[in-house]
């Protein structure tokens, strides 16, 4: 026999008060949570969306990253012939040498911050797709032309179309903008490789990207490159490349667990004793429960559910707050320093779903645990003595 | 006043509720007082008062950019310049790459060196010992005790920025406000790496002057605007803290949890005295009856309300004060160190800590105290507890 | 003639229930002598336990003047108000209501903390109130340790630990079975007799009110009877049919 869920609904709207008190201390703890995690999960979604597993990300062996790469011209030409590669319709390889700078500029809110110069060869839009033009028109090669991601203009001055950035003892002409879908582009600038090799006194190129014909062609490829000893040239996909720095969000989701189950603990010892003084002050009735022929069990699972549904409304408060924080007061781009590359990565706050849903299993938690011991001192009750008692 | 001894019965009376309580206030206080610890230490100067005099020229990027050698003559040359060093962050492994064997290795100028880290006191071997061997390395006290390191002792740097292996022999042991680092002839890795000759990493300069300082900064950086290679000249606070401050706005977010914090903490304190208020109508309206004035009624319910917050906070700052040490230690052998070692237990963090705890305690406390003392008398003795 | 000790004149007290205006105590008027011992009877709603809130100052009259010796009861602000309980004004409640955390001794010193009475003072006082309810044995106990008929002579310690001119008992044997509330007459009558309290006590028990001096009879907020006793007590006879009209 299970006590009516009615029962404890009606139990939760009669003290309305600790009830509220209790909601809101659950519900400050998920929308914490949910925030940091927002943070740590639009980060990442930035590597994790990134990068294509059919691309092949060429580096010099034992490079980190594109930045501490290095590739000649005589190697590139090397590459292109190896066999995986797809070709495109002008029977060229689909593959783009690459040079990539760190630039320092000046952000909109103070302060100064790095941020990545590409400079990609023609077939470079066609290995990212997801590259879209939103205004402006595309560099001119060799004119000192770049393009500039959305994101990045929202976060650096003097970096909107038409506007001249500048960096030292170079400057460049931004003649559009892109948006990249929050894949790692949008952090970026780009412009034509030639170019920017000119201006930087650069003989040779950062890194290559290549387009396999299929899973087969990839491996083809990463097999001819390991072969070669003189290429002295490692390939991964791209993915993986990009795989591999999402533990910059690392340290972030760590803060968020920390700080969400520090917290829940607290909460949970809330609510605790909101299901303490719930039990007290129910004595009589459960006694008379029990004497009506409800058994230990259902008293304790009933007690445990009274407990979980006051978590779970925390829970539902915490996913409104954690939403209307992430949609409205964070709802900018962000950005952090990416230190395998040195320069900014740009991202917004991302409540997905799945976090949502994380939060109210959050919340489930510690209705569960908060509920548990209160629920168990219920259940042994004795029947006599409680029904003696005086309200 | 008289009814304290009361309200300190009345904690006594609902044990589980009171340690549920106070223990709700321990740990999220205990995180607060790091976070606060981490916010204060960003503020503070890692150096003790001579960084700031000390300014660090960098590539205006990164550290790992460089820029020509040529750059260090006409800093000399500027007005307030009283010590020009060079040091470059060499990166590199010792063993490998696990996080005890972190430390920051530094390819330096050694005499001009000692000139500008004036804090550095060496305490066994000599100066002189360390500057005459090229493949001399000058090590943190800590570091030596970490590894076993005497004078004399050799050991291997793997690179990785300066494709080189230096073998390097203990010549002097340091004692410093940060003693995780190591210091070698940057003319050793020159000679193994031909392409790094005559480029740096940074110029550590001591001014003469505070008033040099903000002087500095500005003409050094306006001086190299328009070159290949543009710098950015910063105290040794801000170039210290200077990775953290990379990773975005910490000190915001650390604030805005902490706040979090002490709200989560607020509302189940709040809770507790509502539900604590509510069961003692009927006594609270006995006590009225009495002849209790309804300032001691007030005064009795903030100061159970006090009590209970105070003990909670006290431990947690209690609980605080006795992790920090290790929890220092610990973070000074992971990557953090540079940053741990700034960490201090400020006295500020805990007298926040206790003006928080009593913010909560009394902020818990209003709203069922006015009530409690409001209420009359008839209305508290109808009810049935 | 001297003025009576309590003086209760035209009170009237309503209540404001959503709207709707409740009077509880239409205009009444009575006064208690000093020594006396009076039961107020009625039914339910009838306003006697208004009209002892009232004289205890724990509430306060929409119209009308209540006075207690040399206290302007009525005209009092809440600060003199608490001063009044304190001093004049012994209280026995149904539910005795002692406070649970504190032992008998404690629950008894309670009001003397508001006196500037010294520690031993306080002791020699509070040892005193107990002796006299009996319960000199029982000092240590909390309220859980004790009978019913136990925790209610220690509310009665309470009540005249601060040597009150007047106790006034809402329902004082309301709860106890019929021995236990026959010691509590007893120590009342006594009070009354042998200390010269004034009481005024609210009971639906004829037993309980048979043994005042006088009874007086609320119906609707208005006096219905007042009966004096012709000899000590009023008497079971006079109680009786002051419950059953």
């Amino acid at each position: 026999m299970t006590i009516p869920i009615k029962y404890n609904i009606r139990n939760l709207f009669v003290r309305k008060i600790t009830t509220t008190l209790t909601v809101l201390g659950i519900g400050l703890v998920v929308a914490v949570f949910l925030a940091v995690m927002a943070l740590a999960e639009g980060l990442t979604r930035v590597f994790t969306a990134s990068g294509s597993e059919r691309n092949v990300l060429i580096l010099r062996q034992n490079s980190q990253s594109e930045l501490q790469s290095g590739i000649s011209r005589e190697q590139m030409q090397l590459v292109g012939n190896l066999p995986g590669i797809q070709k495109d319709a002008d029977g060229k390889p689909l593959a783009s040498a690459e040079l990539v700078v760190v630039l320092n500029l000046d952000k909109r809110d103070g302060g100064s911050s790095n941020v990545t110069l590409r400079g990609v060869q023609e077939k470079g839009f066609a290995l990212r797709p997801q590259l879209k033009m939103t205004e402006g028109r595309m560099f001119v090669p060799g004119q000192g032309e770049v393009i500039i991601s959305e994101s990045v203009t929202k976060r650096f001055k003097g970096t909107k179309s038409g506007e001249i950035i500048k960096f030292g003892a170079y400057s460049w002409k931004v003649v559009g903008h892109f948006e990249g879908g929050g894949t790692a582009p949008d952090s970026e600038i780009w412009t034509d490789v030639e170019g920017m090799m000119n201006t930087f006194r650069r003989g040779g190129f950062s890194s290559m990207l290549a387009r396999t014909t299929d899973r087969a062609g990839k491996d083809q490829l990463l097999a001819a490159l390991s072969a070669d000893p003189r290429l002295a040239l490692e390939g991964k996909s791209e993915r993986a490349y990009y795989d591999e720095q999402t533990s910059t969000a690392a340290p972030i989701r760590f803060l968020g667990f920390f700080v969400g189950i520090v917290m829940a603990v607290g909460a949970c010892f809330g609510a605790m004793n909101t299901m303490y003084a719930a039990v007290s002050a129910r004595t009589r009735e459960i006694a008379t429960l029990r004497a009506l022929g409800f058994s230990r069990l259902s008293v304790l699972a009933s007690f445990v559910l009274e407990s979980i549904l006051l978590a779970l409304l925390g829970g539902l408060v915490g996913c409104v707050l954690g939403l209307a924080i992430v949609k409205l007061a964070l709802s900018g781009v962000t950005g952090t320093t990416n230190f395998a590359t040195f320069s900014e990565v740009v991202f917004a706050f991302r409540l997905s779903p799945e976090l949502l849903g994380s939060g109210i299993i959050f919340s489930i938690f510690m209705g569960f645990f908060g509920g548990l011991f209160p629920a168990g001192r219920a259940a042994f009750t004795k029947i006599t003595e409680a029904l003696r008692q005086v309200g | 006043m008289k009814l304290i001894p009361l309200a300190f019965k009345n904690i006594l009376r609902k044990k589980t509720r009171s340690i549920l309580t106070m223990a709700s206030i321990v740990l999220p206080l205990f995180v607060i007082c790091i976070l606060g610890t981490m916010i204060r230490t960003l503020e503070a100067d890692p150096t003790g008062g001579k960084g700031m005099f000390r300014l660090i020229v960098r590539h205006k990027v990164s550290l790992a950019n460089f820029f020509p050698e040529a750059y260090r003559e006409p800093v000399k040359q500027m007005p307030g310049v009283a010590a020009i060093t060079i040091l470059n962050w060499f990166g590199g492994q010792y063993i490998d790459n696990q996080p005890r064997n972190m430390f920051q290795r530094f390819a330096v100028e050694p005499e001009s060196f000692l000139a500008v880290a004036d804090e550095i006191t060496i305490v066994e071997g000599t100066a002189q010992d360390w500057t005459s061997d090229r493949r001399g390395v000058l090590v943190g006290s800590l570091l030596a005790k970490r590894y076993g390191w005497k004078i004399g002792d050799q050991f291997v740097l793997k690179g990785d920025i300066f494709p080189v292996n230096l073998e390097l022999t203990v010549r002097a042991i340091f004692k410093a406000p940060d003693e995780t680092s190591v210091y070698f002839n940057r003319t050793y890795v020159e000679e193994s790496v031909p392409w790094a000759k005559g480029l740096v990493g940074t110029l550590w300069i001591k001014a003469d002057s505070p008033d040099a300082v903000a002087r500095l900064t500005r003409m050094i950086d306006e001086r190299f605007e328009n070159t290949p290679y543009p710098t950015k000249t910063e105290t040794e606070k801000e170039f210290q803290n200077g990775f953290i401050s990379m990773l975005g706005n910490v000190k915001l977010v650390l604030n805005a949890i902490s706040l979090a914090i002490g709200l989560v903490i607020l509302l189940i304190a709040a809770n507790t005295m509502a539900m604590t208020a509510r069961e003692r109508v009927t006594e609270i309206a006995v006590l009225r009856t009495l002849g209790f004035p309804k300032s001691d009624i007030l005064t009795m319910v903030l100061a159970e309300s006090l009590i209970l917050a105070l003990i909670g906070g006290g431990l947690g700052l209690a609980f605080f004060s006795l992790m920090f040490p290790g929890f220092r230690q610990g973070l000074l052998e992971s990557p953090m160190g540079g940053f741990a070692a700034g960490m201090k237990l400020f006295p500020e963090v805990l007298i926040v800590g206790f003006l928080i705890t009593l913010a909560i305690g009394l902020a818990a406390g209003l709203v069922p105290a006015f009530r409690s003392a409001q209420r009359e008398i008839t209305d508290g003795l109808r009810q049935v507890a | 003639m001297a003025e009576p000790f309590i003086r209760i004149e035209s009170i009237v007290k309503q209540y404001v229930r959503d709207t709707q205006v409740l009077t509880v105590l239409d205009g009444l008027s009575l006064s208690v002598e000093e020594g006396d011992f009076v039961a107020l009877m009625g039914p339910s709603g009838s306003g006697k336990t208004t009209l002892l809130n009232l004289i205890a100052g724990i509430d306060k009259p929409t119209s009308g003047r209540i006075a207690v010796g040399k206290s302007e009861v009525s005209s009092m602000s809440e600060a003199a108000l608490a001063r009044y309980r304190s001093e004049n004004i012994g209280f026995i409640f149904q539910l005795y209501n002692l406070v649970p955390v504190l032992t008998a001794f404690e629950n008894v010193e309670l009001p003397l903390l508001l006196t500037k009475m010294s520690r031993a003072q306080r002791r020699k006082q509070v040892e005193l109130a107990l002796s006299i309810v009996g319960l000199a044995d029982r000092m240590d106990h909390y309220p859980r340790q004790l009978s019913g008929g136990q925790e209610q002579r220690v509310a009665i310690a309470r009540a005249i630990a601060t040597d009150p001119k007047v106790l006034v008992a809402d329902e004082p044997t309301g709860d106890l079975d019929a021995k236990s509330g026959e010691e509590i007459l007893i120590l009342l009558e006594r009070l009354n007799d042998e200390f010269k309290k004034t009481i005024v006590m609210v009971t639906h028990d004829p037993r309980a009110a048979s043994r005042a001096h006088r009874l007086v009879h609320l119906d609707k907020g208005v006096l219905k009877e007042d009966i004096r006793a012709e000899g000590r007590e009023v008497g079971l006879e006079a109680a009786r049919s002051a419950v059953v009209s």
